[in-house]
C-alpha cells in the first residue's frame, strides 16, 4: 500500500455511460460509473448478471459490440482518451498494453492452430520479433503460468487442454506482451472449485511479481478477497458502493451489499436459520427506476430513495456509498 | 423411526464412446450405494465429470443402470415399468432457460403432469390446481397465462419448481436448481425448497457443486469423485471433521467472502486435473492428485468404510 502514493495512476474512467439501441428501446446498462486504477493495484468489480461490470470494461477495451455505444463520459488509459482513437489504433494497444482474459477458456481459445502458434501470433502482431523468437516466447509464458512441459504443450490444440490448462494458456497469452493492464472477465465462473484454486493462486503469484495493474470482474464475493485491494459493488448499472476490500468487509454501509454477503449460506456458520433473500428481481434497464436502481428491493427504502438517485456518500477514508440512509447520518 | 424412500445398491452406469473401437466405456458411475429416508435431504457434490448428475438421472430411470439396482419405497424399480412410479419422483433441473417449452404458457408447462396424470375433473379444478401450486413457489394467478421468456431466471426456476410439484411427489431430484442464478436469487429458491420439503414431508437428492449451498440444505453429504462416493457423512460432521484428503482439499479451496478469515486459511491446492472416466486410475481413483497417496493406492482401492458412525469413508490414509 506505501507504493500506491507514488504509483502512477493508469486507468482513469468518468462517469462513462453505455447503452444498447435495440428494437425495443434504449437498454441503459452502464449509467455514470467512475473509477481509477494505479499500477500493482487489484481492483475487483461484483456484481450480478446485467449490473454493468463487464459492458464498463468492454468500453475501455473498444469492444462493445453493436448496438453498444459510449453515450457519455471519459476514460483514459495511460493517458491516452480512449474514446477518441480509431479502431486501428486501438488494435495497437488491445493485446499488447492491455490484455483481457474472458470467462470461457473452451471458446476463446482457436481450435485450429496449436497454442504455442496464437500465443506467439501475439507477439509477432505487437513486436517486431520473428516467428522463431515468438515462439520462444510463448513457450517461456507458458512455463511462467506453470503448464508442465511447455515445450511440448506450445505444440498442441486447444482440445488437448483440460479447462484450467485452457485458462493458464489464455493468461499465458495475455502475459506474453507484458501489459499495464490485465482485465479478467469472471476468469474462474467456467471452473471448477479446485481448479479455481490453482488459477486464483496463479494470478495473486503473478500479481506480486509484475506491475500491472488487475481489474477483476466476478459475481464472487470470495475471490475478491483473495486477490484484490479495492472492491467497487455495481447494481442497475451504477456504483453501489466502492471501498478498501478489508474495510468493505468491517463495515459493510450499502443495503445492496449487506444483502449479498448476508444472501450467501456460509460454510463456516453453524445456524440453521432460513437465509435472507433479497426478495424482488434484478432491475430492468430498459426503464430503469428514476431513483436508486436498488429501491425496489431494499429493505430500508424511503421516499427519497424512490425518486431521486443517491450521490457517492463518503462514509469513511475512500470508502463510498450511494444511499440516502447515509444523509440521515449526517 | 425413519424409514427408507430412496435406496440404490452397487449402482453401476456405463456410458459407450461412440465411433470407438476399443469398446471403452465412460465409467460415469461405478459402484455406488446409499440410502435416503423418508423426509430427507441427500447432497451429492463434486466437480463436473464426478457422475453426480448420472447417479440422480438414474435413479429415476431417466437412464438404464448398466447393473445395480434401484429400491423405491421398498419396492425395486430397476426393471419396473415406470409409469406407476413417475407422480411419485420428480426432477427440477439446473437450467430454467432450457427445461421450459417456450411455446407453452405457465398454466400449460404446470398443468401438463396433471393433464398426463388425469388428476382432476374438469377445467376449473385443472386451473385451481395450477393458480394453488403457483401460489406455493411464490407466484400469482397473473402468470399462468404468460411465457417463459417474459419471467426473469429466478421466477423461471419456480416454475420448474411449480411443474415438479404438480403430482404431489414424494421425492424429487434437484439437479443443480440454483447454480444457474444470481447469488441474491439463490437464496429465495433454497428458501423456497426448505419450505416445501417441510409443508409437504418431501425428500430430496440435491446435487451441487457448491459446497455452502449444499451444506446449508442437506442432512447428509456425500462426496463424488470419479465416478465414486469417497465420503459420506452428516453435513455438520462433514465440515468438521473431513477425512477423505479429497474433501479436505474442496472444502479448503472454497474461497470465503471475508479477508480476515481468507488470511488465516490455509489452502491445500491440488495439483492437476481430475483424470479421465474413460481411462481411471488404477487403485484409488483420487491418486493423481492426492497428497497423502502411497504405493498401495496406487495399486488397490479403497472400500467405502463406515469409521465412525454414519462417517463413510473411501480411503486407506484418513484423517
Amino acid at each position: 500500500m506505501d507504493n500506491n502514493t507514488k504509483a502512477k495512476t493508469i486507468v482513469e474512467i468518468k462517469d462513462l455511460r453505455v447503452s444498447f439501441f435495440t428494437p425495443v428501446g434504449e437498454v441503459k446498462a452502464v449509467r455514470g460509473v467512475s473509477w481509477s486504477l494505479k499500477e500493482g493495484e487489484a481492483l475487483g468489480i461484483v456484481g450480478e448478471s446485467g449490473s454493468g461490470k463487464s459492458v464498463s470494461v468492454y468500453a475501455l477495451m473498444g469492444i462493445l459490440q453493436d448496438p453498444g455505444k459510449v453515450i457519455g463520459g471519459s476514460i483514459n488509459f495511460n493517458n491516452i482518451n480512449m474514446l477518441a482513437l480509431k479502431e486501428k489504433q486501438l488494435s495497437k494497444i488491445r493485446g499488447k498494453d492491455i490484455a483481457m482474459i474472458f470467462q470461457d477458456p473452451m471458446t476463446s481459445l482457436n481450435p485450429v492452430f496449436t497454442v504455442g502458434n496464437q500465443i506467439a501470433e501475439t507477439v509477432m502482431t505487437h513486436t517486431s520479433k520473428k516467428l522463431h523468437e515468438a515462439t520462444k516466447i510463448a513457450v517461456s509464458s507458458l512455463a511462467k503460468v506453470h503448464i508442465p512441459n511447455p515445450d511440448k504443450r506450445a505444440k498442441q490444440y486447444p482440445f488437448e487442454f483440460s479447462g484450467g490448462m485452457r485458462q493458464r494458456a489464455m493468461i499465458a497469452m495475455s502475459l506474453s506482451c507484458e501489459p499495464k493492464l490485465l482485465i479478467a472477465d469472471e476468469p474462474t465462473t467456467a471452473l471448477d472449485v479446485t481448479i479455481q484454486a490453482q488459477i486464483i493462486e496463479l494470478l495473486k503469484e503473478l500479481k506480486q511479481s509484475t506491475n500491472m495493474g488487475i481489474v477483476l470482474i466476478t459475481h464472487d464475493m470470495g475471490i475478491i478477497t483473495d486477490i484484490c485491494e479495492k472492491v467497487i459493488i455495481m447494481y442497475g448499472g451504477q456504483i453501489m458502493e466502492s471501498a478498501n476490500v478489508r474495510e468493505l468487509y468491517k463495515n459493510p454501509s450499502h443495503p445492496y451489499t449487506h444483502g449479498l454477503l448476508d444472501c450467501l449460506p456460509r460454510l463456516v456458520s453453524d445456524t440453521e436459520e432460513p437465509l435472507k433473500p433479497i426478495e424482488g428481481s434484478p432491475v430492468d434497464l430498459l426503464n430503469p427506476p428514476a431513483g436508486c436502481p436498488f429501491a425496489p428491493r431494499c429493505d430500508q427504502c424511503m421516499k427519497v430513495c424512490l425518486s431521486q438517485q443517491p450521490p457517492q456518500f463518503e462514509v469513511d477514508i475512500e470508502h463510498y456509498s450511494a444511499c440516502w440512509l447515509h444523509a440521515l447520518d449526517k | 423411526m425413519s424409514k427408507r424412500l430412496i435406496e440404490i445398491k452397487n449402482l453401476i452406469k456405463h456410458f459407450p464412446v461412440k465411433g470407438d473401437t476399443r469398446n471403452s466405456k465412460v465409467q460415469a458411475v461405478d459402484d455406488i450405494s446409499f440410502y435416503i429416508d423418508k423426509g430427507e435431504t441427500l447432497g451429492l457434490v463434486g466437480e463436473s465429470g464426478c457422475g453426480k448428475t448420472t447417479v440422480g438421472r438414474t435413479i429415476l430411470r431417466l437412464y438404464e443402470p448398466t447393473s445395480g439396482s434401484i429400491i423405491y419405497d421398498g419396492k425395486d424399480i430397476t426393471k419396473a415399468k415406470m409409469k406407476p412410479y413417475r407422480n411419485k419422483m420428480q426432477i427440477i433441473f439446473q437450467d430454467p432457460y432450457a427445461s421450459l417449452d417456450p411455446r407453452m404458457t405457465v398454466s400449460g408447462i404446470v398443468g401438463e403432469p396433471l393433464v398426463i396424470n388425469k388428476t382432476f375433473r374438469n377445467k376449473k379444478e385443472h386451473n385451481n390446481r395450477v393458480y394453488e401450486i403457483l401460489s406455493l413457489v411464490g407466484l400469482s394467478d397473473e402468470h399462468a397465462q404468460r411465457y417463459p421468456h417474459e419471467f426473469s431466471g429466478g421466477q423461471r426456476q419456480r416454475i420448474g419448481i411449480a411443474r415438479a410439484l404438480a403430482v404431489r411427489p414424494d421425492f424429487i431430484v434437484c439437479d443443480e436448481p440454483v447454480s444457474a442464478l444470481d447469488v441474491s436469487i439463490q437464496a429465495q429458491i433454497i428458501n423456497i425448497l426448505m419450505d416445501l420439503q417441510k409443508e409437504f414431508g418431501l425428500t430430496y437428492l440435491f446435487i451441487a457443486h457448491d459446497l455452502a449451498v449444499v451444506k446449508h440444505i442437506s442432512d447428509r453429504i456425500g462426496v463424488m469423485y470419479l465416478g465414486k462416493i469417497v465420503e459420506l457423512y452428516t453435513s455438520a460432521g462433514l465440515h468438521k471433521n473431513p477425512m477423505h484428503p479429497y474433501t479436505q482439499a474442496l472444502l479448503s479451496a472454497i474461497p470465503v467472502p471475508d479477508p480476515e478469515v481468507s488470511i488465516k486459511k490455509k489452502r491445500i491446492i491440488l495439483q492437476g486435473d481430475v483424470a479421465s472416466p474413460i481411462n481411471p486410475p488404477k487403485g484409488c481413483r483420487f491418486n493423481t492428485r492426492c497428497f497423502r497417496a502411497q504405493e498401495k493406492c496406487h495399486e488397490e482401492s479403497p472400500e467405502l468404510l463406515e469409521l465412525e458412525p454414519g462417517h463413510f469413508v473411501a480411503c486407506y490414509f484418513p484423517g
